[in-house]
This record gives C-alpha cells, structure tokens and sequence, in this order.
C-alpha cells in the first residue's frame, strides 16, 4: 500500500502534469457517485451505519487492479495538514474532508482517480484527466465506465429505471455522473469578461466557479467549466456539450489575447503583465501563494506569446516546469516539506521558481503574437 | 407600479399590474407621493391596510398551492425514519428506499420545477411589446404626464 510520504513523492499531480502543448485547458475531471440499496445516505447515518456501508465497499475497491498498491486512509487518521495537502493536490473534495470515523479515502497508484466512501453519496469517484489527455470527454466517460461496471457487478447498487443512479439529492438523480474542465483564462480575465462568460454559460446550463476558490475568484485565472448532474439518458449530449463549449472557449481566450497582445492602441496590456510578473518572480523575496501563481501565469502565457524566452530549454518544457510548481509552492505543502517549521513559507516559495527565473529573459519587442494574427 | 414599504427594517415589496392599482385607488404614482407629503396619517393608513390585504391574498394563494399530502401517504421512511418535513425543509432524502417512500411529493417537486417558465418564454416577442408601449404611451398622453410619454415614444422609435 502507498504511503502518504509515497503520495507526496509523486513529483506532480493530475493539473501539474506536463502538458501536449496546448495551455489553456489544464485537465478535465469526471465525478460518478453511487450508492447502496438499503442503508441510510452518509449525511444522515450514524458511525456504525457508515461503518457497514465501507464494510462491503472497500474490499471491491481494493479488488480493483489499479488500487493494488494505491493510497488508503480512513478520514480519522488523516490529520487536518494533510487533509489540506489533499485538498491543494485536488485529490479530495470538500465535503470528504470534513468526514471522520466509517469514511475512507482510496488514490489509485497512478494517481488519477479519488475513491471515497461515504462521502456524500455511499461512494464518490474522481477522475482525472491532465491536459496531456486534451479535450476528450467521450476518452473520460470510457474511464468512468469502465471503472464503474466491475463495482456495479460487485454491489447492489440503488438504481430504478424511473431516477436511475438514486443519490441523497433527488435532484441529482440519472447518470450520477458530472463532468468538469479546467481552464486557465489570464486574457479573459484581465479582460474583465468573467462575470460574461458566467452569463453566457448559464445559459448554456453550465456553471463556473473557480478552481481555488478559497484563494478567491480568479486566483491563478483558473477556472473549473462543469455540468449539473447529468440526468438519465443525457450523457453523450451534455457531454459533446461540456467539449464544444470549452473548445468555444479556448479560442475566444485566443483571440483576447490577441487583442491584449496589439499595441494599436498603445495600450499592450499582456506585455505589460508579463513583465510584471517577470520582475515580481524575479526579484521579490516574499511572495504570498494567490499572487505567486497569478504571476506563474503570466509567465507561461509570456512564454506562449514569445515575450519571455528560456536560455535553453524550450516553451513547452518550461511551461512543464513551471506547472509542477503550483501544487508544491501551496501553504500546506509548504509546511509539510519543510523541515523548519519556524520558516517563512513566503519566502521559501521565492526560492521555488528563483533558478528558473535565472534561465529566463523578458523580451517585451516580440510580435510573435503579431505572427499568429497574420497567418 | 411598485410598492415597497419597510417596517422596523423588514421589506415588503409588492407590484402591481395598472387595473390592480387602479382598483385600489393608487392610480397615479404622482398623487401618491403628494398625499404621502401631505396627509401622512391618513396616507400610511392606506398603504399598511393595502399591504395587509395583498400579504394576506398572496399568503392564502401560498398555503394552497402548497404540496399537501394525502392521509394514506407515509410520512417517516420505515427503513431510515427520515421523515417527510425533513426532506421538506433540506430537499435531501434519508436512504434510498425514501425514493418510494416519497414519491409523490419528489414528483411532485419535479413537476413543479419543470413547469416553471423559461426565460424564452417569458421573453415577449417584438410585437407584444410595441403593442404594450403603445398603450402605455396612450395612457400617459391621457394623463398629460408628457415627460413619459416622451420616453416612450423614444423607445418605440428604437424599436424593430
């Protein structure tokens, strides 16, 4: 079995992993919730019923061929650092963290899917796709299946054909599947178009929210694009629906940079940015983590746009070099890595990045965003 | 017409359609304002036993459209004892046997919500709404209250 110190070795998680090349969308990620016919939901059942309900969920977990050697805790003996640490790595969700005694945690050895059992539903599953893997719902919904059908057969599950999946929230009944797509947005964001772009998607019955929404709304630009629960028999549609509205998306962020990048006006924005990001990585000594991984991102899309260059290595290794650092810089991972626990964790996420920024030089003249425009 | 009055800070909003206000006498927002200026006693009177009317109108419409359950239908699930209020006040079910438990006030539940109008629907389409200026523009010719009137007829210029 995988130990936490095993966990934390991993050199980065799911949205920190190298990407294909593209840099606005950083992963997807699949949520599938189940549950057990006959025993009370976990929000409203006590110690011992949750107990029972882990009793017959986890062997069949453990049977699953990828949980062989994967992480696996009950929510009591994880202490509250490490729930955190979790929780930066996007490896937990919320509601799970709060959990105690009867509730379980199970990271499969790739490190690509979250089991928990009794979390708010007998069990919840995450699954996560990195960038690399692109824009594939249809490769993501095969993931789910496949990983739901052995449990399927194992236990008796709560399904009619009237609700489908049954969940404690009668309104999330049907596939008991959402789907979710993070994104980073730093031209529409800096472009004030977020409240917008929240309109339009409700429209569209999507929802955003952001993806560290307790560092607040645009921390990092990042945004996490998800569907409601899919109901009975909508699955394929939301889901060409969910990949259609982020690939609509992507090329609107495209375009904005394009327009932040001009300097018709004089204005030049993005250059602006990525220079103050540079100048901040560069030679700031305290660095609080909101507005480290803000100018993070400046960074990588300097590097996209041709405003920063690296001495050696090229963009997109960078950009992969770059990513790994969001989970690591992260306050509790911070302290948990660190040996002195009276050192301060703002200016140790300085020197994170400060080798890097060595290797790295601001060339504000590019028009390589120009280029793009005119092919 | 809107109508918002606030009690030791508790805010009671109500709207009215033109022939409602005009069926209890508030007819002309401008004449309101003067008798509220000039007979306060009489003005907040008015308005607190229209208020009381309407609350009470819109209360007892509530209390019947509200789901009620029949006297054979469960109300505590007998596999979990989540009960029928519990589910009321969090929407959220005690196990999965409340499905069936519960049926006909989740359905119910769900027929409400699919019944609820669309934004589309709602939305008027252009004729509706130069046909509804126009009248609204009648009405403030008649009333001689031009500075409206002129708004409106900008607005119908504006339009398709």
């Amino acid at each position: 079995m995988m130990s936490f110190k095993t966990l934390m070795k991993t050199p980065s998680t799911w949205y920190a992993a190298p990407g294909a090349g593209g840099d606005i969308l950083i992963g997807m990620m699949a949520r599938a919730v189940r549950n057990l016919k006959g025993h009370k939901f976990p929000g409203w059942s006590t110690d011992e019923s949750r107990k029972a309900v882990a009793d017959i969920i986890l062997p069949v977990l453990r049977s699953l061929p990828g949980n062989k050697n994967g992480f696996e805790a009950e929510m009591s003996e994880l202490s509250y650092e490490k729930r955190r640490i979790l929780l930066e790595r996007k490896q937990l969700s919320h509601s799970m963290a709060a959990r105690q005694g009867g509730c379980h945690l199970l990271i499969n050895k790739k490190q690509d899917t979250s089991f928990m059992v009794n979390e708010e539903e007998h069990l919840a599953i995450h699954f996560y796709m990195s960038e690399a893997e692109g824009n594939h719902t249809e490769k993501l919904l095969k993931r789910v299946h496949k990983t739901l059908s052995p449990i399927e057969k194992k236990l008796d599950i709560a399904y009619t054909r009237k609700d489908g999946y049954q969940t404690s929230l009668p309104a999330e009944c049907g596939t008991g599947i959402q789907l979710y797509a993070v994104l980073q947005l730093q031209a529409m964001s800096t472009a004030g178009m977020m409240s917008q772009i929240e309109r339009g998607l409700e429209k569209l019955m999507l929802n955003i929210s952001p993806f560290y929404s307790e560092l607040g709304d645009d921390a990092g630009f990042l945004y996490v694009i998800y569907t409601a629960p899919i109901p009975k028999d909508g699955e394929q549609e939301l889901a060409e629906h969910l990949q259609s509205t982020v690939e609509t998306l992507i090329e609107r962020e495209l375009q904005v940079r394009l327009k932040l990048a001009s300097s018709d006006d004089g204005a030049v924005i993005l250059p602006d940015k990525v220079g103050r990001a540079y100048g901040l990585l560069k030679y700031a000594r305290r660095l609080e983590y909101t507005e480290f991984i803000n100018a993070l991102s400046m960074i990588r899309i300097g590097l996209i746009g041709g405003y920063i260059e690296h001495a050696y290595a090229d963009p997109g290794a960078t950009i992969a070099q770059i990513a790994s650092v969001y989970p690591v810089a992260a306050p509790y991972h911070l302290q948990h890595i660190c040996e002195n626990p009276e050192a301060n964790h703002a200016v140790l996420r300085t020197y994170l990045i400060r080798g890097l920024m060595e290797h790295l030089t601001f060339t504000p003249e590019s028009d390589t965003f120009d280029d793009i425009e005119h092919e | 017409m809107q109508l918002t009055q606030i009690v030791n800070g508790e805010v009671t909003e109500l709207t009215l359609c033109e022939s409602c206000a005009k069926s209890k006498g508030l007819f002309d927002p401008q004449s309101l304002s003067f008798a509220e200026q000039f007979f306060p006693e009489e003005f907040k009177k008015k308005i607190d036993d229209l208020v009381k009317e309407l609350v009470q109108q819109k209360s007892e419409e509530k209390s019947l459209s509200a789901p009620t359950h029949s006297p054979d239908m469960l109300t505590r699930c007998p596999v979990c004892d989540f009960t029928l209020e519990q589910y009321r006040k969090t929407e959220r079910l005690g196990c999965p046997d409340c499905y069936s438990v519960f049926s006909a006030e989740i359905n119910a539940g769900a027929s409400a919500q699919s019944d609820l109008p669309t934004e589309e629907a709602e939305e008027e389409s252009p004729a509706i709404m130069r046909k509804k200026l126009e009248q609204q523009l009648q009405t403030a010719i008649e009333r001689e209250d031009y500075e409206t009137a002129a708004k409106l007829r900008d607005e119908l210029k504006k339009m398709p």
